[in-house]
């Protein structure tokens, strides 16, 4: 039996303190590196692991007509993508018990609600990759129930999406956005300032294991901030109502497009703007390209016929003639240069007054007193009436019409604008025409948008600026009391009347240009009033092109269906007094 | 202990004042006990906050999940009423039922009692009026029940004549009896007259 030697205790002593000392010291200079030396840089290291940095989507706001009703919103949408190289069974409880659902019996039950085959999805999903798409932008119904499947391969990538809750109501004002979200056309970009909303940004820590957020680790860079809404004038159960029949008058006269405009007169609110072939700017892929926009501001074309109550007008105002004046209308009137202007349909020469030469559209009377007044001067009563001047709108695209400056006028030119040849105007201005005669004289801007609202209901208005008087009122009761008898005695003007009511109005049958003479076919149109004692309401219908009708008799029954609608809409009594007694012949 | 004694020996005999010594040894251990104690219970009560504070974030992770999955329920419930108050629900529907739009408004004035215009029964061949919905809307994701409506008016119909044959019943037995005492849903409550 051995035994240890007892050695030197206080050498051994010494020695093993010496160790301790270099492990400390060897623990410590980590100790110092990781928490003071590299403390930065591995906190840096070790957040980055965990920390998330994330995008605050913003809502778009919304678009609502005059009465709150929303026309567009913004909604989510879901991709639905698969990890192929994940798909395998699944145990489902059913009925208590664990059921296996193979990959087959889930590939038919998302066929199911993806509306797919079955043998489109299994051709998705088969494969080692991580990512397959099965479907784009699907609504929240089915993403719902994609989520009840608890399918653990399938993953949503959710996103910010606009809808248009009623269709292509209004469609061609609003416009649309692309599958990016970025506004593309009509209010949507017009007004995009207001929509728009600024994305925020946040950045959290999460558990590795769980992706739990760790409390109190966010630090919120921006605060999301939402898009305000825009709020317009338009009447979107009155809008509906006017598509309506625009649409139903394109398919019968089998016109290229017709349009109707439906102004408040003492506001000039836009009520309606409507088009026919409209937009659903839901599917803007099942319109024509060219059916996208809004030809109410974007379209100009000669008016014809309903440029004649701005001459009646501005001939009256200039004192050059009255309602009864008269003069003798041949069909065909020679003009010194030796051409010759016409009247639509041959007629012995009649005497009519100027109410007469309005009633029967004359073109060969309208020159006559349209020549009392000097070139110049109707040239700017034209200006006055906003010929050739875009309008406050500025939509987009918005064309200014065409007004040539009176000096560039050619001799022709100078009788034919009496009659809406040689100058070009689009159908708002149109409208607004008779707004100015309907309003005492007194021309407005259009107003399309209330104005922008934020979040907290403050409205930024769309200023009402002063209008800009055209013609005195009393001018302009004179010219009313004129259409008055278009609708009651006018061949076509009659056709327009709407029972129990005072409605003022003039058709146009307007020839198109074509190359360098004019085509077959028109642009027809009538623009009225009502009631006509006071009137509150104009309506503009105009139908281009159209294939079966060659006349204005077109555009009255659509222009008399929206009217009554409108005097319905807006609890308009019928008259209880009668129009102004005016000859038309001597 | 002895030199403490020997002290105290010592001063009790040299003067009568009493002095009362701490006890340095209980003081000793009693101080770093409460710290330790203190720190140990700071720990602690860190420890619950930590653990409650976990929770929370699990809970506020769950009610997240929650309010996300109330979003969709109401983003799909926007979606249905969207569709069934839009223009073009409501035309098919209201052609459906056989409604047709007058376009001869009436007005009665309150003030004078009179009527402003002639009462004219709607026409239902009015060619003017549209009466299908011609306005697209590919946003419509469900449509009135028009079935459902027909059946709910086929069985008030139904109610209505029970009504009105047990009104005639009534009246028919009252020319000959004494009243007759009626109860019931869709009877008449009393026979009162």
């Amino acid at each position: 039996m051995s035994y240890m030697q007892p050695g030197n205790p206080a050498k051994r002593l010494r020695l093993f303190m010496a160790v301790v000392l270099v492990v400390v010291l060897a623990f410590t200079w980590k100790l110092v590196e990781f928490q003071v030396v590299r403390a930065a840089e591995i906190n840096k290291i070790s957040k980055e692991k965990r920390s998330v940095t994330r995008t605050l989507p913003a809502l778009r706001g919304s678009i609502e007509d005059s009465d709150g009703n929303v026309l567009a919103r913004s909604v989510y949408r879901y991709d639905i993508n698969a990890a192929p190289v994940n798909v395998k069974p699944i145990m489902r409880s059913v009925s208590g018990s664990s059921v296996e659902i193979s990959v087959d019996q889930q590939a038919m039950e998302l066929a199911a609600i993806l509306d797919m085959t079955k043998e489109e999805v299994m051709a998705k999903i088969i494969g080692t990759s991580n990512y397959a798409n099965l479907a784009k932008n699907v609504n929240s119904s089915v993403y719902s129930k994609l989520k009840e499947l608890e399918i653990p391969w399938i993953y949503y990538d959710q996103k910010l999406a606009r809808v248009y809750p009623s269709g292509a109501v209004a469609g061609n004002l609003l416009g649309f956005v692309g599958v990016d979200g970025e506004p593309l056309a009509g209010i949507e970009r017009q007004y995009n300032s207001c929509l728009a909303g600024v994305d925020g940004q946040e950045t959290f820590e999460r558990g590795a294991t769980d992706g739990i957020r760790i409390p109190n680790s966010a630090v919120i860079a921006q605060k999301a901030r939402n898009g305000s809404d825009v709020v317009l004038t338009i009447d979107s159960d009155l809008q509906y109502y006017a598509q309506q029949i625009l649409t139903n008058t394109v398919s019968k006269l089998r016109a290229d497009w017709a349009s109707a405009v439906v102004i408040e007169v003492k506001t000039g609110n836009i009520l309606a703007a409507a088009e026919a072939p409209s937009v659903d700017p839901n599917a803007t892929g099942k319109s024509n390209a060219a059916d996208r926009g809004s030809r109410i501001f974007q379209a100009s074309f000669e008016p014809g016929s309903t440029m004649k109550t701005v001459t009646a007008a501005t001939v009256i105002d200039q004192g050059e003639a009255t309602p009864e004046s008269k003069i003798k209308a041949p069909y065909r009137f020679h003009l010194p240069w030796g051409q010759d202007i016409t009247d639509s349909h041959f007629h012995e020469t009649q005497k009519l007054t100027l109410t007469g030469v309005l009633r029967d559209s004359s073109n060969t009377g309208i020159i006559q007193f349209g020549a009392r007044v000097e070139t110049k001067t109707r040239f700017d009563y034209f200006k006055k009436f906003g010929v050739g001047e875009k309008t406050d709108v500025r939509f987009e695209g918005e064309t200014a019409g065409l007004l040539a400056n009176w000096q560039d006028w050619d001799k022709m030119t100078d009788k034919t604008s009496m009659f809406g040849q040689g100058i070009a105007v689009t159908p708002i201005q149109a409208a607004f025409f008779y707004q100015t005669i309907a309003n005492g004289g007194v021309r407005l801007q259009p107003r399309l948008i209330e104005g922008c609202r934020d979040a907290n209901g403050n409205v930024v208005a769309t200023p009402v600026k002063p209008g800009v008087q055209a013609v005195s009122s009393a001018s302009a009761r004179s010219t009313i009391d004129m259409l008055e008898k278009v609708v009651e005695q006018g061949g076509i003007g009659r056709t327009a009347g709407v029972p129990g009511y005072r409605v003022a109005g003039k058709s146009g049958t307007a020839q198109i240009k074509d190359g360098a003479g004019y085509g077959t076919r028109y642009a027809i149109s009538f623009i009225g009033m009502a009631p006509a004692e006071d009137p509150q309401y104009v309506v503009a219908v105009t139908v281009y092109k159209p294939r079966t009708v060659s006349n204005s008799i077109g555009a009255t029954p659509p222009f008399k269906s929206i009217m009554e609608q409108v005097l319905l809409n807006y609890r308009v009594p019928p008259a209880t007094t009668k129009s102004k007694k005016i000859d038309t012949e001597w | 202990m002895s030199t403490l004694g020997v002290a105290g020996a010592r001063t009790s005999s040299r003067a009568s004042r009493a002095v009362s010594i701490p006890n340095l040894r209980s003081t000793k251990v009693a101080v770093p006990l409460i710290v330790v104690l203190g720190l140990v219970g700071i720990q602690l009560v860190q420890l619950l906050i930590g653990v409650f504070i976990s929770q929370g974030a699990y809970e506020l992770a769950q009610l997240k999940a929650y309010k996300h999955e109330l979003g969709t329920t109401s983003e799909i419930l926007k979606a249905e009423v969207d569709s069934l108050s839009s223009q073009q629900n409501l035309a098919n529907a209201a052609q459906g039922l056989g409604m047709v739009a007058n376009s001869n408004p009436v007005f009665l004035n309150v003030g004078d009692q009179k009527i402003i215009g002639k009462p004219t029964a709607a026409k239902a061949n009015d060619s003017a009026k549209v009466a299908r919905n011609l306005v697209p809307n590919s946003a419509l994701v469900s449509t009135t029940d028009l079935g459902a409506i027909k059946a709910a008016q086929a069985a008030a119909t139904k109610v209505e004549s029970v009504k009105s044959q047990t009104v005639k019943d009534v009246a028919n037995s009252q020319t000959t009896a004494t009243k007759v005492a009626f109860s019931g849903e869709g009877l008449l409550a009393s026979p009162t007259n």
